[in-house]
Formats: C-alpha cells, sequence, structure tokens
C-alpha cells in the first residue's frame, strides 16, 4: 500500500513538474466534479450521468463502457428506492487530485457501510477510486476510472489518519465506534491507564487546543488476528491553561480484528524530544 | 437385547461424552491462554533479571521491536546483542499488576515495571514503567511482537 501511495505521490510531483500547478481553485472544481457524479449516482440522474462521462469511457478492471455503468448505476438507484432501508451509505475522503489545463487525476478513498453486512451486522468496507478526466468542449469528462479494495494495511493506515483527524475535531464517535469494548491506552503524560469510557470522557472534558496533528513514521505490521503500528506522533496547540505545546510522541497501537473490523485494543505513547 | 441396549446407550453416551469434554476443552481455553501469557511475562521479568540472552531469544518473536521509556525503538537483534555485550545489563526487574486481554492467537499484556538498568550511551533506563507488550501465538507458544515503556508520573 505504501509502495501504491509512493507511486501516486511520484506520478503527481512528476506531473505537477511538467505541467505547472494544478490550482487550488482547480482542485476545488474537481473535488465539486467528484461530488456532483456521486450525486447524479444517488440520485439516478441520467442527463447528469451522461454528461459527466466522456462517450468512450471506461470503468476498469471491468472494461465497462460508459452505457453499462449508467445502466448499472440506474439499476442500483432503483433498487434502493424500492428498498431505502438497505441502502448502502457512501461516503469519499482523502482526495488527491492533480491537473493541467486538459487533463486530470482524482483519487480518493470510498467508505462505504452496509447494514447487512457478515452476519446480517453493520460491516464498512474500504476502496480508492482513481479518476481520470480530459477537459472536453470546455468541460471536464471522466474518460477512465478504477477501482480497487484496500487491503488491512491500506484500512489500518487511514484508521490512524482517521484517529488523528478524530483527536483535532474532538469526534468522539470515531473512538466510540472504533475502540474495542476492552481498549486500554497508556497516556504519554503520565502513564496513567485509561479505558475506552475514559478516554472518551477525557476527549470530552478536555479543554485544550490542537491546532495542528500529523501521525508520521507510521509502520504497520500484521500479525495473525492483531496488528502493530508504530509511529510518531506531533500535536501542536495550546493547554487548558492557554500556553503553547508542541509535543512528539512515539507511540504504538494495537489493533484486533473482531466481527469482520478492525478495532483499536491498545495505545500507549512516549513523549520525545 | 441387553447387548444391544447396552450397545444403544454406549452410542448415545460417547457422543455425550465427547461433547462435554469439547465443550470443557473450550471453556478453558481461554482461561489456558490466558494463563500462558501471564507466565510468557512472568518469564521476561526473569529472563531480564539475568540477563539471559538464551530465555529471552524464545520470549521475543524475531520480529520483536520495543519501544523504550526513552521512545527509541529497537528490534530483537539490537536488543539481544546489547544485553549480550553487557551494555544493556538489568540489575533488577519486577512486574507487578499484569492485567491480560487474549482474542484468538493475539494478547495484550498490560503491566507495571519497577526496574534498575544500567546502560552505556544514550539516556538513563528504568525506574517506575508501565508497560504494554502484543504477544502471539504461534506453533502453541506466546511470543512478544511488541512492547512500548512509558514512565509513570512524568508530568
Amino acid at each position: 500500500m505504501k509502495t501504491i501511495i509512493s507511486i501516486f505521490v511520484v506520478t503527481f510531483t512528476f506531473a505537477g513538474l511538467a505541467f505547472g500547478e494544478c490550482s487550488v481553485a482547480d482542485k476545488k472544481a474537481l473535488e465539486a466534479f467528484d461530488h456532483a457524479w456521486s450525486v447524479a449516482g444517488e440520485k439516478g440522474d441520467r442527463a447528469a450521468l451522461n454528461n459527466i462521462l466522456a462517450d468512450d469511457y471506461v470503468g476498469l478492471p471491468a472494461m465497462i463502457s460508459k452505457t453499462q455503468n449508467i445502466e448499472d448505476t440506474m439499476r442500483t438507484f432503483e433498487q434502493n428506492k424500492a428498498n431505502p432501508q438497505n441502502t448502502d451509505l457512501f461516503s469519499s475522503d482523502n482526495y488527491m487530485i492533480s491537473c493541467t489545463p486538459m487533463t486530470a487525476t482524482i483519487t480518493h478513498r470510498n467508505v462505504v457501510t452496509t447494514k447487512n453486512g457478515m452476519g446480517g451486522k453493520e460491516e464498512t468496507f474500504y476502496s480508492r477510486s482513481v479518476h481520470f478526466l480530459e477537459k472536453r468542449g470546455g468541460k471536464w469528462q471522466a474518460v477512465s476510472s478504477a477501482n480497487h479494495n484496500l487491503d488491512d494495511y491500506g484500512v489500518l493506515m487511514y484508521m490512524e489518519y482517521d484517529w488523528v483527524n478524530a483527536e483535532v475535531k474532538r469526534d468522539t464517535s470515531w473512538l466510540e465506534k472504533n475502540f474495542a469494548n476492552d481498549y486500554s491506552g497508556i497516556s504519554s503524560l503520565t502513564g496513567k491507564i485509561t479505558s475506552k469510557a475514559e478516554d472518551i470522557a477525557g476527549m470530552k472534558n478536555d479543554k485544550s487546543v490542537t491546532e495542528f496533528a500529523e501521525a508520521t513514521d507510521m509502520h504497520i505490521r500484521i500479525e495473525s488476528n492483531s496488528a502493530i503500528v508504530t509511529g510518531i506522533y506531533r500535536t501542536k496547540g495550546r493547554d487548558e491553561k492557554g500556553q503553547p505545546f508542541d509535543r512528539r510522541n512515539s507511540y504504538t497501537d494495537t489493533y484486533i480484528k473482531r466481527d469482520g473490523r478492525w478495532q483499536v485494543w491498545a495505545s500507549q505513547g512516549t513523549l520525545i524530544p | 437385547m441387553k447387548q444391544i441396549l447396552f450397545t444403544m446407550a454406549i452410542t448415545l453416551a460417547l457422543p455425550a461424552l465427547i461433547l462435554c469434554q469439547t465443550n470443557g476443552k473450550n471453556a478453558n481455553k481461554n482461561g489456558g491462554d490466558e494463563q500462558s501469557v501471564r507466565q510468557t511475562i512472568n518469564d521476561l521479568a526473569a529472563a531480564l533479571g539475568r540477563n539471559d540472552v538464551a530465555a529471552l531469544d524464545r520470549i521475543y518473536a524475531d520480529d520483536y521491536v520495543v519501544t523504550n521509556e526513552n521512545g527509541e525503538m529497537t528490534n530483537k537483534t539490537t536488543r539481544l546483542a546489547a544485553i549480550k555485550s553487557g551494555s544493556l545489563k538489568f540489575e533488577s526487574v519486577v512486574f507487578s499488576e499484569i492485567n491480560v486481554s487474549v482474542y484468538g492467537n493475539a494478547a495484550v499484556a498490560r503491566f507495571r515495571g519497577t526496574s534498575k538498568v544500567q546502560s552505556t550511551g544514550g539516556q538513563p533506563l528504568g525506574g517506575d514503567l508501565r508497560v504494554t507488550t502484543t504477544l502471539v501465538k504461534t506453533k502453541g507458544r506466546w511470543q512478544i511482537v511488541a512492547a512500548h515503556v512509558t514512565r509513570i508520573g512524568e508530568q
């Protein structure tokens, strides 16, 4: 997975150098294009889909044509309309976008949550899409797409990034969903052991402000039904007394694959200079 | 007739006996694993206290990594070499407050470690510590694949 991302980064960097920067406005417009594509699919908007997909569009790896893609989308729309309670929840995030005046590449993660997963339980699937676009007749059109499911390494890598975002946004629902019920954490500041409930309460009551957070030097190992992620977690912000802080932690997170999904089982950090 | 009834009774009773044994075995499985993990942690304390490289070689998985109380990461080869050369020497090691969670072939053991350590180079090691270890059962044997150490009450 890391190799795949490295290839993306190298490809995009090279494209950027060769053809000039893709402006922030260009990237916003392309992300809006992608969202409009999703909305057209959700609403069964055949006319919009017809505009979004180029006539020679090909969906990989199954070599799906424009017509077939639209028919498949419409069929799913009709099924969802007939059974709204069984409709999968779909969202896209972690966008990486590059462009030249006439071509663009959009890649993003897909998160699909189905209510009827393994054993009738809710289940979430992750994949990554790459869309290749061309500007034709003054408007962007998708000429091809590829989609592949994330492997366990990819899922875990994104869980780490999502966790960092949850910390910044004080999103306790992420902890609620992704921490195992028998989770335990050890504070990098005090060495105190905390439970899932205590970590959630701690996040709710935390008066400090995190202005910046990132996980780097990430290394993921999968051992049987468990995974160990090590890395460096840096946070910058202001503590509850308003004093600025800039902390770096060397951390180890242990995950367990339970009920068909990865859950955070243990986490421990140690402050480093 | 008696013979037939006896055979039937045996035939019916055997699966029940086997079922009971299986259930009993399964019921004890987690408890047995938890005991084995605890034993591995106790063996670790003893091996560190003796600076016993051969024992540690069995306890640590080949891809073992530890993040020590200074946040430095070390793999099995480097750690064992340091103990063997004497550049890392444990004078005393006591583990307490051991808490074990087992799920399938994976386990997490958290405990308090109090140690006196002599090390050449780098920052001082040892003291009052909190440790999380991740263990994996391979070929029926629990081994430590990762450990993380933090000093207690630093702030």
